[in-house]
């Protein structure tokens, strides 16, 4: 087993997902501590999704306090059908995808082929930073599937829920995603 | 050889669940016989440990640095004034195949951004006077930090919106400590507009670097200028 998928399993069924369950009805009984413990969980993993979304900061900020006001106004509505982070970042999506469309589109993309001939980043820093610029290439769905399964880890089903959309549409866009992945990789990795 | 008849079928079934066995959430039942697929098709096993490296990258530490408790800060502020607040917003648990709904007003992150940049225009331009007025007394001392003898016409730059109240050495500090100098401003709004005396040599340098100025209390916003835009 990958250290990836090590990482991934204990989020599911675990104590952190016990944990979170009681932050949750804590809020839903007007917690405010409670609310802030489950806030910073959260902030990390959410900025860094929304930041995948918006790629503007502020935006990102804005959204995961929506969010979070999402959170506190409804912790009773949670009925408890998925994890605590599908509920979240499902909410957290439709909040981005909301904002997007008044905010406009994110910044133009950037030029691969100029980065690609940048200097070269320290060898176990180049796949990240050569991700980082390959998503943003990448239609909008297709990104958030990669970085809601590779990045927060969550299962096939779990995405569906969170994006509103069958299991086999996420299947289709993590599939074009990883081949266009790939190419743009290929191209930025440069002639071998 | 030819291959077995079924294998197309699992071919095609393994090649798209790849990315689940990968982050370790395919269910336990699939497992086996995505395994074992793979075990015997080159070209899934190629595809697997691929993205099993795209996997573990991006679980790597980003550049990204937020400032998680003053965020919470404005947030606590909204939860203790909910009155205050100009719209509640939706709930709710995911419902697969619940059509968006038209919206009739901005979400309340836009509004609440548009509401803040005018309060935060107008907050500026009265404390503007006064620190245009600091920083012309202390001239030489800018100068030092905005005179580099070098060109700025290639490499990225950062417009960046700072506190009215922050000091001059609090600015040096904040500047030398990622490289930059201002290159111009202020403008509209007074933005002014960093560049770099070593540019980032990458897309994510250039993210650290900005991440280090949003984390400084003292940064309003500060974001990469898009080609074209300055």
């Amino acid at each position: 087993m990958t250290s990836a998928e090590k990482e991934s399993r204990p989020a599911s069924g675990s104590s952190t997902e016990e944990r979170e369950r009681a932050l949750l009805a804590r809020i839903a009984g007007r917690d405010s501590a409670a609310m802030r413990e489950l806030y910073l969980l959260y902030h990390r993993r959410l900025a860094r999704f929304l930041m995948r979304l918006t790629t503007r900061y502020e935006l990102a900020e804005e959204i995961i306090n929506d969010t979070f006001w999402v959170v506190w106004q409804h912790a009773g509505d949670f009925r408890g059908a998925s994890r605590v982070s599908t509920w979240i970042l499902g909410i957290a999506y439709r909040r981005g995808l909301k904002t997007l469309r008044y905010a406009g589109p994110p910044p133009a993309d950037i030029d691969i082929a100029a980065e690609a001939g940048s200097e070269e980043p320290a060898v176990q820093e180049e796949l990240t930073e050569w991700l980082d610029v390959a998503l943003h290439r990448l239609p909008l769905e297709q990104r958030m599937v990669i970085e809601l399964a590779y990045h927060v880890g969550h299962s096939c089903e779990e995405i569906a829920s969170i994006m509103q959309c069958p299991v086999n549409t996420v299947k289709t866009r993590m599939f074009h995603a990883r081949r266009k992945l790939k190419t743009l990789l290929t191209t930025l990795a440069g002639p071998s | 050889m030819k291959l077995p008849s079924k294998r197309p079928a699992l071919h095609a079934r393994a090649e798209l669940v790849i990315p689940w066995l990968a982050n370790g959430s395919l269910p336990a039942d699939a497992e086996p016989a995505v395994r074992e697929h793979i075990a015997a098709c080159p070209q899934c096993r190629e595809d697997y440990e691929e993205q099993v490296r795209v996997c573990e990258a991006m679980r790597a530490d980003g550049p990204l640095v937020f400032a998680a408790e003053s965020s919470y800060q404005k947030l606590l502020a909204r939860m203790q004034n909910p009155e205050a607040d100009p719209e509640p917003l939706e709930a709710l648990e995911p419902a697969p195949a619940r059509a968006a709904s038209p919206f009739r007003r901005p979400p309340a992150a836009v509004r609440w951004l548009a509401a803040a940049v005018v309060l935060q225009a107008f907050a500026i331009g009265v404390g503007a006077w006064a620190w245009h007025s600091s920083l012309a007394a202390r001239n030489a001392e800018y100068m030092t930090l905005t005179s580099a003898p070098q060109s700025y016409d290639s490499g990225p730059r950062v417009r960046i919106l700072f506190r009215t109240d922050l000091s001059i050495g609090a600015l040096q500090g904040l500047l030398q400590g990622v490289g930059a100098h201002i290159i111009d401003g202020p403008a509209d709004g007074n933005v002014y507009t960093l560049g770099f005396a070593q540019p980032p040599h990458s897309p994510a340098a250039l993210g650290r670097r900005i991440a280090a100025l949003r984390a400084n209390p003292s940064v309003l916003f500060a974001e990469p200028v898009q080609d074209g835009t300055h």
